[in-house]
């Protein structure tokens, strides 16, 4: 096809197209990215006549493998060979989370801008050492530095410069907020404070018409109303309003009362609050210019911090996970050709989970992609990543970009996951939600409305306060019910907010012997099972630390009681252990005869097989199902021994570091070092996971406690952002009584997100719900909080079966018992014994010629042919002699002549002279045809020989034939005394390389050129 | 001549070994495994065998060419890296001075050999990269970088082994260079330099070339591209690929498919049916375990064969950084150098067999755990004069010089084989004429350690296969189990700038051949491998690996499944190995099995139960002899264990030092400067710089050690600040209250408590030993007096009536004691007590007694903390019954893990060492 034609088709079209897909939950848009990757790919195959290198960002690491497992399935679903092949190619097809992506881009570019393309993740913590090392340094020289160290202390500083640090890649502009800004701020927080009490006023002019309450009413919002627009200076501004500001309300008339008692002290409250809050601090321009003063040094300084943070990372190759974005974007915004060069190296991109972009990863993702197509999907209303800087609103804004250049966005409303009934559920629960919820169309129509898809177990005030355990009471009667009516406790799924809650919650359900699988993404190291284990580990390195000792012996595997315990130790002073090896009392004690035995297996094995070996020896694999039938214990014991072998591979490794995790690397796609392992038994177990661990996942039974709860109120951070204008403005403690400071801009800021976080709080509870397929179960502790989920909703909490037209919902109630589900007996089976078979076939085992001398030697009581004790320096001197005798013999192979003088000289500096004289020695051998042999023969030839079921390895110095007979010879740089060891060595040689040449005649020959000495022997 | 010869399977070239003369013939082979199993096919007819004739194509490359150059020196991968890291540190690119860029510009070098060894690559290249401007940005600075360093390499003769191939290539007389005759067997592992290579040896000797040929071959042309440059003519691509030969069980053969909720599961369903295997007859050297890398698995797999009882052939071994010994002196040597770490101190300082004599582990932890450079080794004298470094990371060394260096180091003198094992491999393959700078000596000797392993158990001859895929061609197998088959085990990613497409075009424009790591061999090996029969065949794959990853399946995996019918969603559930047995089993048959006694079994079992909260711990140290203090009590009521940590078991929990002061220097600080500025005759007219040397003597005085002294002119601020503040208020409050005296300031209290009249006691009586320090004791005119007691910070300051609820004791314990005359003051109705903040500095929390308002405190309407008499009373007998609880349950020996408030044990300083059933889970 022409390229004329080709850029008129409607092929051509399709395939330069935008698109952006909004898609709702269980809308199929796993499905819908694989047909549109098959679809692009065949489509653009037709028309290029190649394949598209495409780029495919997914939010989580396992989204990315399930797709990738999708589509190569799909692949072999329509047989297409070339397809398959195409989809399971890296190069081609690049499927990887966002991290990965600008992984690929620093490693491939990253380098032009002085960045490791082998850089290596660092944790946190090993980034804030680095901060605080340079905050120190700059302390020292700097006066500003100094005065802030002074003021905030060092750590807290070096947070708030790393934060700034960051801030200053990812946002333009970034400046601490001006006098200009500041007003802004005033004039928008007052505007809220003004509403707020104008409000109350609104709601006094509705509920009377008493004079006194109207004249009151009309004074406040005379008052009010002067406080904008601001003046020039606003601090009288204030004061004049507040002088003018009614001292007190109308006098409350119980007799004859005008107004309601709870409208009357609303008033009083709304006024006092007004005035207090126009009083405080962070209102008054002077104490901004306080602010500003510090913000200036703050700025100063922060810009010498990030120079040398940006830099020490940038020379180590250690960056943090954050540092990938805001470096990444630092890199584009700064250096466009590289943007382009990468987009050039793809012609399409599909971005998925589009809705928990933050602003900084859309920009970079606009340089990355370039001008290339996009297929993009998400859904706005399962936007819950705002922590992480996710903005919900970013895909509103892709929606009405493409619609500009012309493309329609497409809306996927049908929902193929839930059950119809439980999905119209939702939807009439979600239109009571303030914000505004897409409503979902159901996969089919509705059966039978009486099925109850929705069950509420409110727990009233008095039994919370009899027992704290009610709304767990309740869970487990669902779960309990569930079970019954025929589910697997995998079909159940409770979802929290925090894994905290969970915790309790699955602690409460083992107690009552539900099985339960706690899914946390974090805590890892803090597991009961690696707590011990590291101790053990640590143990091996260092036994004098003392409160890794009790910590060892007060786990089971060590078994020292209390008692025991508080009897050895009390009253020592020095290490425990040097002192429990010694004490007669104790020192023959099982443990710690079986600690001693490891102290010396250890220096046999090495610390970490030694460390192996006592996992196995103390039973704590053997126990790690006893100790938890779900198999995570086991599997993290095993987590821990293969990140233990991956992490001593690496140069530079210390166990210590790996104990204290002082430098943990992460991986850029993976980041699963702080989770569990996965248990190999994982089924028939009840799910607990947080929210956003559970997104796209889906269950068929979702259990929702605490539904009463307002997620915790955003705290004012240390250092507040306006994205849209890059000003900054952080608290210092700088106020009265050595308190925090904010600046009105903090307030401002704070209230947006706070409005943020009560929007997105909207949408974890939709993702929460939509994740259940049949029916979902919801729980909560009177009274309820004011915002919470549960308050949104308008219906009766009466308990008894509720009918609507599509669905029905029970409230339950409270369960004021324990529920127990019965515990499996505990099978004991028989254990076979271990193979104990023998092969029948043996393979021959190697055996190294040296072995068969110290063999033979220790027959005849002769010693090992070299002294394992042999001091440091003589060990050297006798390495660099045997090393360069050997060398000496290579280099005569080819080249007879030599000059050997300044390779002596430099390896041996004053022993030169004797290794020259030893040279010379050689050459001018006449004993032996040495020159005719080395010409005509083979140096360090190797061989293996077959001999009763062994194969011997060996290695000849110099072999040749000279006047038809065999020379073997051997060069020496030890003791003499070692002789006969030596020649044992060449009849070994000789019994092979008689077979080998087939000459019968031998001459071994052992030269210790050092020495000038010659010895030879016949066969 | 060169003669291809199509082989379709393995047994293609079994044939040829019956000929094979090891005096004349070399088998060229890809791995170690395949050579050794040539080698004893070669033996069992030939008896003696010289290594020429099974050789691996590195090895071969390397004899070449030092044969063709023997002035050159081949040096190990390490040595050669760590050549290039010194190399990279005088370039002037940023990039150059990363950890990272010497093992990039060693794999580029590795790619562009062939062209960089050519006396006109340089000029062609570079006008190429002119033309190819994407190339240019990607690689353009690598390949400017490859050209300085290798025109350095040249100079000294250096080369690695692996090069070898990349350089040989522009050799005019390579022909004339090996005589023996060639079988290259290396299947896919071939590169096309290699082809070039042995294209050119075919001029003079026979080279018999085995290629992969079968009807699905085609499908990997990137992966075999370098057998295309054995055709004269060029190779046409076919339209579409032909399928992946997924296996299929023909008869008497089975197939399983298995996917895995994880590798422990993988392991554990291999394990069973291996035994499965064995108890059925089969031999275990018919069967084999094979992944993309055995050695993932290998850390599981070796102990669940061992507990199952199977015989293995490959050897468990340990790194040689694994031994304490070389643990211990690469930690010296590093702080020899200068590089400081912590971890790095406290493995030198408490090493094997030694600790230092003047530090205790626990002050040495404190004053060392978080430290940055050098100069923080001055925390403590002995530390600084052992562990200064005398030289630094840039000074220059011979080998030999580094040599001695290193040996002085050498923690046992009575043991030095590994020393000696590291002192052989440095010496034999560093060039005789080299001095680089320390850090990259170190850097040879840090790789070293990492790599070198020393056998810990020797493997069984005739045990189980455990190897890498592409290892067991040569290895004849009844039954084989396929472990790992994820998607990207098989497939890796690219690792440099310089793409297939790259390599392609140099090849078409300039002519030049380069290196190419292929992405897919393993692929092609397992598919391989799975063409040749064997009556069982059981392919699994993981979803996640050991830390919890997720993984996907490989093509080869997903399409047998599919093609199997079988759902790829499935987990399958492994048999249990005999260990899962012995894992299901109660506490006394395991103890049987591991021969342990039925105590050590009762105890371990009773040890998890406790754990689990199903078992209630035994009380303990209920007669050990302590001394009680008011914080003691007070920790106590927060939760026993607390008190257990530091009382019984004689643990310390004193905060690291750092760079800021911690809490409990900072507390001790504070009141050492309110006991000074509180002295008789009070004075408020301290100057400035006797106000600064006062603070300047708190740290020593307090034996709080500062981390860093030079900062301490920035802390010493917020001590001077404090005072003056303290100093005004003091002097505001004097003129308010001018019957101010400070009677006492940290006034000892030494008494006991009795626990039978549950209160205390004069010291010569009946009862436990109290002892604490009263931080201020003001006095009036009139001998009353107020407690006060110092605090940092204003969140534990209540006012009485919250003080049971709480758990405060201090301030009435020590009311009550100074009215007893505890103390060596007069004793006095104390009137009033109370908190005395630092930040605020307000002393309003607490009680006073409404009747003696105005001469030592004023009245506070507002504020609760008004008592009378009675009220007063009330209170010390309402203490002293709550002291008296926690007393008997003290010497009950209730010192269990229950926390007053569940919430504070995430940040508990002794939360590892408890052992809550709540944190249990």
């Amino acid at each position: 096809m022409c390229v004329e034609k080709i850029m008129s088709s409607q092929t051509f079209k399709l395939l330069n197209q935008h698109t952006v897909v909004r898609a709702g939950a269980g809308a199929g848009k796993t499905t819908r990215l694989v047909n549109e990757v098959i679809e692009r790919a065949q489509l653009w195959k037709q028309a290029y006549g190649k394949w598209p290198r495409m780029v495919l960002t997914t939010f989580t690491r396992k989204a990315t493998q399930e797709i990738r497992e999708r589509l190569i399935l799909k692949a072999c679903e329509i047989k297409d060979e070339d397809l398959l092949e195409y989809l399971s190619s890296n190069a081609w097809l690049q499927i990887s989370t966002i991290h990965g992506v600008m992984s690929l881009f620093l490693r491939r570019y990253g380098h032009l801008v002085g960045f490791d393309n082998g850089f290596t993740v660092i944790t946190e913590e090993e980034a804030g050492r680095i901060a605080r090392r340079i905050v120190r340094d700059l302390a020292i020289e700097n006066k500003d530095m100094s005065e802030l160290m002074s003021l905030l202390g060092l750590k807290s500083l070096s947070r708030l410069l790393r934060r700034m640090s960051l801030l200053k890649l990812e946002s333009a502009g970034l400046h601490y907020v001006t006098d200009e800004e500041l007003r802004y701020y005033w004039e928008e927080h007052t505007k809220t404070l003004a509403i707020c009490l104008m409000q109350v006023m609104q709601e006094v002019r509705e509920a009377t018409d008493d004079v006194k309450y109207l004249e009151f009413v009309n004074e406040v919002e005379q008052c009010v109303s002067d406080l904008h627009p601001p003046t020039e200076d606003l601090s009288r501004q204030v004061f004049l309003v507040l002088e003018r500001l009614p001292k007190s309300k109308p006098r409350y008339n119980s007799k004859k009362p005008q107004l309601s008692k709870d409208l009357h002290d609303k008033v009083g409250k709304a006024l006092s609050k007004f005035k207090e809050q126009l009083q405080s601090p962070e209102l008054q321009p002077e104490q901004w210019k306080k602010s500003q003063a510090w913000f200036q040094k703050l700025e100063l300084v922060a810009e010498n911090f990030h120079n040398q943070f940006l830099e020490q990372k940038m020379l180590q190759g250690h960056f943090e996970m954050t540092d990938l974005e805001s470096i990444t974007v630092d890199i584009l915004r700064n250096n466009e050709g590289l943007g382009e060069a990468f987009a050039s190296d793809f012609d399409f991109w599909l971005i998925d989970e589009y809705q928990d972009t933050s602003p900084v990863q859309v920009e970079l993702l606009d340089r990355l992609v370039g001008q290339s197509p996009t297929f993009i999907v998400g859904d706005p209303q399962q936007s819950i990543y705002l922590f992480r800087g996710a903005r919900s609103e970013v895909f509103d804004q892709r929606e009405q970009k493409i619609q500009e250049l012309g493309f329609e966005p497409d809306v996927q409303k049908k929902n193929w996951r839930s059950e119809p009934e439980l999905l119209l559920f939702f939807n009439e629960l979600f239109s009571y939600l303030p914000s505004e919820f897409i409503a979902m169309d159901p996969k089919q129509s509705v059966t039978n409305s009486n099925i109850v898809v929705a069950r509420f177990c409110p727990v009233d005030e008095e039994s919370y306060k009899e027992d704290k355990e009610t709304q767990l009471h309740g869970i487990a009667r669902e779960i309990q019910q569930l079970l019954q009516a025929g589910a697997h406790p995998e079909d159940i799924c409770i979802l929290g907010r925090s894994n905290d809650k969970l915790f309790d919650m699955a602690q409460y359900l083992r107690r009552h012997n539900f099985p339960t699988h706690l899914h946390v993404s974090s805590g890892f190291y803090e597991r009961r099972e690696i707590m011990d284990a590291m101790a053990l580990l640590k143990f091996l390195v260092n036994p004098y630390d003392n409160r890794n000792l009790v910590l060892l012996l007060r786990s089971p595997w060590c078994r020292v009681s209390d008692q025991e315990l508080s009897a050895w130790l009390y009253g020592e002073q020095s290490s425990y252990w040097l002192a429990l090896k010694k004490a007669e009392d104790f020192k023959d004690h099982e443990v710690i005869r079986q600690l001693k035995k490891l102290e010396d297996l250890k220096f046999e094995w090495g610390v970490s097989q030694c460390f192996e070996q006592a996992l196995v020896n103390f039973g704590c694999i053997d126990f790690s199902h006893y100790h938890d039938v779900s198999g995570r214990r086991e599997s993290n014991f095993w987590k821990l021994v293969a990140r233990l072998k991956e992490e001593e591979k690496k140069p530079g490794f210390s166990y210590l570091q790996f104990i204290n995790r002082s430098f943990t690397q992460m991986d850029t796609e993976a980041g699963n070092e702080e989770s569990d392992a996965v248990a190999a038994l994982e089924p028939n177990h009840i799910q607990l996971m947080t929210i956003h661990a559970s997104k796209g996942l889906q269950f068929p039974h979702v259990i929702l406690p605490d539904m009463h709860r307002v997620p915790p109120v955003v705290r004012k951070p240390d250092i507040s952002l306006d994205e849209s204008t890059g000003a900054w403005s952080a608290k210092l403690p700088i106020g009265e009584d050595n308190g925090y400071q904010h600046t009105v801009a903090d307030l401002v800021l704070r209230d947006q997100r706070a409005a943020q976080e009560t929007k997105e709080s909207e949408r974890v509870l939709y993702v929460a719900l939509t994740r259940a397929k049949t029916s979902v179960f919801m729980s909560w502790v009177n009274p309820i909080q004011s915002g919470s989920w549960i308050s949104h909703i308008p219906w009766s909490f009466k308990p008894g079966v509720y009918q609507r037209e599509a669905f029905s919902y029970e409230v339950l109630e409270p369960c004021r018992e324990p529920v127990f589900w019965q515990r499996p007996e505990r099978k004991v089976e028989a254990i076979r014994s271990a193979w104990s078979g023998k092969p029948k076939s043996e393979r021959p085992i190697k055996r190294s010629v040296t072995s068969l001398v110290e063999e033979e030697s220790s027959k005849l009581d002769r010693g090992p042919a070299s002294s394992p004790s042999r001091k440091v320096p003589e060990r050297i001197k006798k390495a660099v002699e045997g090393v360069l005798v050997h060398r000496m013999m290579e280099v005569l192979k080819t080249d007879w002549n030599f000059d050997f003088t300044k390779v002596a000289s430099e390896w041996l500096g004053g022993d030169a002279k004797k290794f020259l004289t030893a040279v010379e020695w050689v050459r001018s051998l006449k004993e032996i045809p040495l020159k005719t042999i080395i010409e005509k023969g083979e140096v360090e030839w190797g061989y293996q020989q077959l001999k009763e079921g062994s194969i011997i390895e060996g290695q000849v110095d110099l072999w040749g034939v000279a006047a038809d007979k065999l020379w073997i010879v051997d060069y020496k740089t030890g003791s003499q005394k070692y002789m006969d060891q030596a020649f044992l060595q060449l009849q070994i040689y000789a019994e092979a390389l008689k077979k080998y040449t087939k000459i019968e005649n031998v001459q071994l020959c052992v030269v210790y050129p050092m020495d000038q000495v010659i010895k030879t022997q016949s066969i | 001549m060169l003669i291809r010869h199509p082989v379709s399977l393995h047994l293609d070239k079994v044939k040829h070994l019956d000929t094979f003369d090891p005096h004349t013939m070399t088998w060229l082979v890809a791995d170690l495994t395949s050579k050794s199993e040539i080698q004893q096919h070669l033996l069992c007819r030939h008896k003696v065998l010289p290594e020429d004739a099974v050789l691996r194509a590195s090895e071969l490359w390397s004899k070449v060419f030092q044969e063709l150059y023997p002035s050159w020196r081949l040096v190990s991968h390490d040595f050669m890296r760590s050549q290039l890291a010194e190399f990279l540190k005088k370039q002037k690119h940023s990039f150059a001075s990363t950890p990272g860029a010497a093992k990039t510009l060693m794999t580029y070098i590795q790619q562009l050999l062939p062209i960089l060894s050519d006396s006109g690559g340089k000029e062609n290249l570079q006008s190429w990269l002119q033309e190819n401007s994407s190339a240019m940005i990607r690689w353009g600075h690598w390949l400017e970088l490859s050209q300085r360093a290798w025109a350095d390499l040249e100079e000294m003769q250096i080369i690695t082994g692996t090069w070898c191939s990349g350089f040989l290539v522009n050799h005019p007389a390579l022909a004339d260079s090996w005589s023996r005759k060639i079988f290259s067997d290396l299947g896919c592992q071939i590169h096309s330099v290699e082809a070039v290579l042995l294209k050119q040896l075919g001029e003079q000797t026979e080279v018999v070339v085995f290629e992969p040929v079968n009807t699905w071959t085609a499908r990997y042309k990137k992966t075999l591209n370098a057998y295309d440059l054995f055709n004269k003519k060029p190779v046409t691509s076919e339209s579409t690929l032909p399928p992946l030969p997924v296996p299929k069980a023909g008869q008497g053969q089975t197939l399983e498919i298995h996917r895995y909720s994880t590798m422990v599961a993988e392991v554990k369903a291999v394990v069973a049916e291996i035994r499965n295997d064995l108890d059925a007859g089969i031999q275990p050297q018919d069967l084999a375990l094979l992944a993309p890398d055995i050695e993932v698995y290998w850390p599981v797999l070796h102990h669940y064969l061992t507990q199952e009882g199977v015989p293995f052939q490959k050897n468990v071994v340990a790194r040689l950084q694994t031994f304490a010994d070389v643990d211990v002196w690469l930690a010296r040597l590093r702080l020899a150098m200068g590089k400081v770490s912590s971890h790095d101190l406290e493995r030198a300082s408490f090493g094997e067999n030694h600790q230092l004599r003047s530090l205790s582990f626990e002050k040495f932890k404190r004053l060392f755990s978080i430290i940055y450079d050098n100069a923080d080794l001055g925390r403590w004298k002995d530390i600084k004069n052992k562990f200064e470094s005398q030289k630094t990371e840039s000074e220059t060394l011979m080998a030999h010089e580094f040599l001695v260096w290193i040996s002085s180091y050498w923690p046992d003198n009575d043991n030095t084989e590994r020393l000696a094992r590291f002192i052989k491999k440095i010496y034999t393959e560093s060039p005789l004429n080299i001095s680089r700078e320390l850090r990259s000596w170190m850097d040879l000797l840090e790789n070293l350690a990492a790599k070198d392993e020393v056998i810990i158990l020797d493997g069984v001859a005739a045990g189980v296969h455990c190897l890498n895929v592409q290892e067991a061609a040569w290895v004849s197998l009844t039954c084989r189990y396929f472990l790992g088959l994820s998607a990207d085990s098989l497939r890796s990613q690219e690792t440099t700038g310089l793409l297939f497409s790259d390599v392609q075009k140099i090849h078409n424009d300039l002519g030049y051949i380069l290196m190419w790591p292929d992405k897919a061999h393993l692929e092609f090996e397992a598919l391989w491998l799975l063409q040749t029969k064997a009556s069982k065949t059981h392919l699994g794959f993981s979803a996640t690996d050991f830390s919890g990853n997720i993984l996907a399946p490989s093509i080869l995996w997903l399409q047998s499944a599919f093609q199997a019918g079988k759902d790829v969603e499935k987990l399958s559930l492994p048999q249990p190995t005999r260990w899962d047995e012995i894992q299901r089993a109660n506490a006394k048959t395991i103890a049987r099995f591991r021969l342990w006694s039925k105590e050590h079994a009762q105890a371990l079992e009773t040890s998890i139960q406790q754990d689990l909260g199903d078992v209630e711990p035994l009380p303990f140290a209920g007669e050990v002899p302590w001394t009680l203090s008011a914080s003691q009590l007070e920790n106590y009521l927060t939760c026993p264990f607390q008190f257990a940590a530091g009382k019984i078991f004689g643990l310390s929990d004193e905060p690291d030092l750092d760079l800021d002061i911690d809490h409990m220097s900072r507390g001790k600080m504070m009141h050492k400067l309110f006991e000074w500025l509180t002295k008789e005759p009070f004075r408020a007219d301290w100057s400035i710089e006797e106000l600064k040397a006062l603070v300047d003597r708190l740290p020593e005085e307090t034996k709080s050690p500062l981390a860093d002294n030079r900062l301490w002119s920035s802390i010493c601020n917020q001590y001077l600040d404090l005072a003056q503040r303290f100093l005004e208020r003091e002097r505001q409050f004097r003129e308010e209250f001018p019957e101010t005296h400070t009677e006492g300031r940290e006034l000892e209290v030494a008494a006991k408590w009795s626990i039978e009249k549950n209160c205390l006691v004069e010291p010569h009586k009946e009862g436990v030993p109290f002892r604490g320090f009263i931080d201020r004791v003001d006095r009036n005119d009139r001998g009353q007096v107020v407690v006060v007691d110092y605090k940092s910070q204003d969140k534990f300051q209540t006012n009485y009536r919250s003080w049971l609820d709480n758990d405060q004791l201090q301030l009435g314990l020590y009311s009550m004691a100074f009215e007893k005359g505890l103390t060596k003051k007069d004793p006095a109705e104390v009137i009033g007590a109370f908190y005395y903040s630092a930040k605020t500095l307000a002393r309003e929390k607490g009680f006073r007694m409404e009747e003696h308002v105005g001469s030592l405190f004023s009245e506070n309407k507002r504020n609760r903390s008004h008592i009378n008499k009675e009220a007063k009373q009330e209170l010390f007998d309402h203490l002293n019954e709550k002291i008296g609880k926690v007393v008997q349950a003290m010497k009950q020996g209730f010192f269990s893990a229950e926390p007053k408030d569940q919430k504070t044990c995430p940040t508990c300083a002794w939360k590892k060492l408890c052992r809550a059933k709540h944190l249990n889970f």
